[in-house]
């Protein structure tokens, strides 16, 4: 990772793990990430690492493109992680709307409150219903609001890279799930951060602006104003070395001797085979294991004493990586 | 990992270039593609070997219309005032495309150094189509109107609570704010009858942009010949009677028959208007997209919304063909 020669803000290691992590523990999605990817020999995980510094310069939202379970989501809180700032995340549905990733007034619970109390209590100069309690107390902070309003922690020291660092980390989590008007409704706040709040007082971050980073499986094309304000980035299916990688450094237990060329035997062969049915279900537009597959695939292997052949392996990987129905 | 085009930002470009202080040419060149910009090796000597018509780039989109062999040897690419005009039926019906400024039409930079051209997410929407027939950047915006549904939001609408409660009735059920939605989907059905093979590419494009645009869960894309009272998805060979979705958008891609007298097949005016009837019991609020727009008469105009397929057409006019045509409905 050393032909791109930047100063860089966001620095990880190829293989970035939690230090503060439990010894032997597994790593969860949130602390262990393998930002090499070896799909494009030329370039590895450095320009995943540009686009993320290029994020953060530019303060414009990083948007993942990538197939299922290649990454997209679990990038955004292992961002946080090594930055040391904290993360927020929203997973965007149909139903979703620009005022739910901002702020909400809850008015249902206010009525309610106005209704149960039926009294003459006062707040400030205002008479309300017994229950009531001040107007801001019914307010509900979204994801953007909770990022913009943290304060500048991160990591100790005061470098020339620190003082660019974002605030915070935000993920939105399938956007293409959203109406259009969803993302055309972030143009504003994400592109001047900032967004008007209760009363019309505008929001704006109290340090640094937070780094959004969204995801997409592209179903949906998402429109060109956003993408204009957007830092993209694909991330590719991962190849066969990628997995053995990625087991590698999962299962990998700190301090102690495991019998390594039997445990990466194992990791190799079970790559091989996901890599295998992949290319098959791609063709025939079928569903394709993602990494999580099969890290499961791995673990199941491990922790039951089954190896990569035979019946029990092909029952183990109907239920674990292809999950068709057995009947078709 | 590789990058997709999301259109260049020359600030952004500064910005990264003054913050990120790239020390060599390669990772100049890779901030460069991360923030959109597509990079061209200098093509010294290249404009002078082009000839001038090559160069010239059409001051404004052509309207594309199909175009039979006319009486006179005119050039004229817009479609006759009817039928009548042409008096000689063509064996062929044709798209006529006019030329489009394209990648190597940019002029060359002034300089030696890389020139840096800006590259737009919606030049993929329209594959082997070089002129789409509606506007590349309002393309979306119709297809969202056109297939919009109005259902309810998560915010109370507080007019209609206060209005409520102002005449001391009880509140059964919280009101909803109303909101544009693609969320309830909707049927396309796309002709593909001999009036409409000139379009063929056209409606494939069309297909993939809706389908790119819509959820992918919510939206039916069929095709038929001559009436839709029969369709099937593209491919297959016998098509299954159809039936109208409930209450969603029905958008309709068709020549409504209007081709009949320039090349045989499609169905009649009557056959349309029992169509019609069938989307209206349905509750469906159609839209017909149609290169033949000024050939309709006025019956078919009153039983549809027609909005003509081509790029003078914008999100406001389907907006104003669809409250017409409710308006209609509620009279």
């Amino acid at each position: 990772m050393n032909t791109l020669s930047y100063r860089k803000v966001f620095d990880p290691r190829e293989v970035d793990r939690d230090p503060a992590m439990e010894a032997g523990a597994e790593p969860t999605d949130e602390q262990l990430y393998v930002f090499a990817n070896d799909n494009d020999k030329d370039t590895t995980g450095e320009q995943m690492v540009l686009a993320i510094n290029a994020a953060i310069v530019t303060q414009r939202p990083l948007l993942i493109y990538g197939p299922p379970g290649s990454g997209k989501s679990s990038l955004a809180p292992n961002i946080a992680r090594i930055l040391g700032i904290p993360f927020h995340s929203h997973v965007v549905t149909s139903r979703t709307e620009v005022r739910d990733l901002l702020w909400r007034f809850d008015a249902v619970r206010r009525l309610s409150d106005a209704r149960a109390g039926g009294g003459n209590d006062r707040v400030g100069s205002r008479r309300t219903g017994g229950g009531v309690r001040d107007d801001k107390e019914y307010i509900e902070r979204g994801v953007l609001w909770d990022a913009f309003d943290t304060p500048r922690s991160g990591r100790q020291g005061n470098t020339d890279a620190r003082s660019d660092e974002p605030s915070s980390v935000v993920l939105l989590d399938e956007i293409d799930k959203a109406d259009p008007d969803l993302p055309n409704g972030l143009l504003v706040p994400l592109g001047s951060h900032s967004f008007p709040g209760p009363n019309g007082r505008m929001i704006k971050p109290a340090a640094n602006p937070p780094l959004v980073v969204i995801t997409s499986n592209n179903e949906r094309e998402l429109s060109a104003p956003f993408l204009r304000r957007c830092i993209t980035l694909t991330l590719k299916e991962p190849t066969e070395d990628h997995l053995v990688k990625v087991a590698k450094a999962r299962f990998e237990k700190s301090g102690v001797p495991e019998d390594e060329k039997s445990d990466l035997d194992l990791y190799g062969k079970i790559a091989y085979f996901v890599v295998n049915v992949s290319k098959t279900a791609e063709k025939h537009g079928l569903r394709q294991p993602s990494t999580a597959e099969y890290l499961d695939a791995v673990r199941s292997c491990k922790r039951l004493g089954i190896l990569p052949e035979g019946d029990a392996w092909m029952l183990l990987s109907r239920a674990v990586l292809i999950k068709s129905d057995a009947r078709t | 990992v590789e990058y997709a085009p999301a259109g260049g930002d020359g600030g952004a470009l500064v910005r990264a270039m003054v913050e990120l202080r790239p020390s060599n040419e390669v990772t100049r060149a890779a901030l460069a593609t991360v923030l959109g910009f597509r990079l061209f090796p200098a093509r010294s000597g290249l404009a002078e070997d082009r000839s001038p018509e090559i160069t010239t780039v059409a001051e404004s989109p052509a309207k594309t219309s199909p175009v039979g062999h006319q009486k006179s040897s005119s050039k004229s690419t817009n479609l006759p005032s009817s039928p009548d005009a042409i008096d000689v039926v063509p064996s062929t019906l044709e798209r006529r495309e006019s030329h489009q400024p394209t990648r190597w039409d940019i002029p060359d930079a002034p300089s030696k150094a890389l020139p840096m051209v800006e590259t737009s997410p919606l030049a993929a929407t329209g594959e082997g189509i070089v002129t789409p027939l509606l506007k590349e950047t309002w393309q979306r915006s119709i297809i969202y109107t056109a297939m919009a549904t109005e259902s309810e939001g998560s915010e109370i609408d507080t007019d209609r609570l206060v209005e409520t409660m102002a005449v001391m009735s009880e509140v059964e059920v919280l009101p909803y704010r109303k909101r544009s939605t693609l969320r309830k989907g909707g049927d396309v059905l796309i002709d593909s009858g001999p009036g409409m093979q000139p379009f063929t590419h056209d409606s494939q494009a069309l297909a993939r942009l809706l389908q790119r645009t819509m959820p992918a869960d919510s939206i039916r894309i069929l095709y038929f010949e001559g009436t839709p009272e029969k369709a099937g998805p593209r491919g297959r060979r016998t098509w299954i009677p159809y039936m109208p979705p409930t209450s969603k958008p029905v958008l309709l891609v068709t020549d409504l028959g209007q081709s009949r007298r320039l090349v045989p097949g499609g169905a009649g005016p009557q056959e349309w208007l029992e169509f019609a009837a069938l989307l209206r019991g349905a509750g469906c609020r159609p839209l017909v997209l149609t290169p033949y727009g000024s050939w309709l008469p006025d019956e078919l105009r009153t039983a549809f919304p027609v909005a003509e397929w081509d790029r003078s057409t914008t999100a406001g006019t389907v907006r104003r063909l669809l409250d017409a045509y409710a308006a209609a409905r509620l009279r």
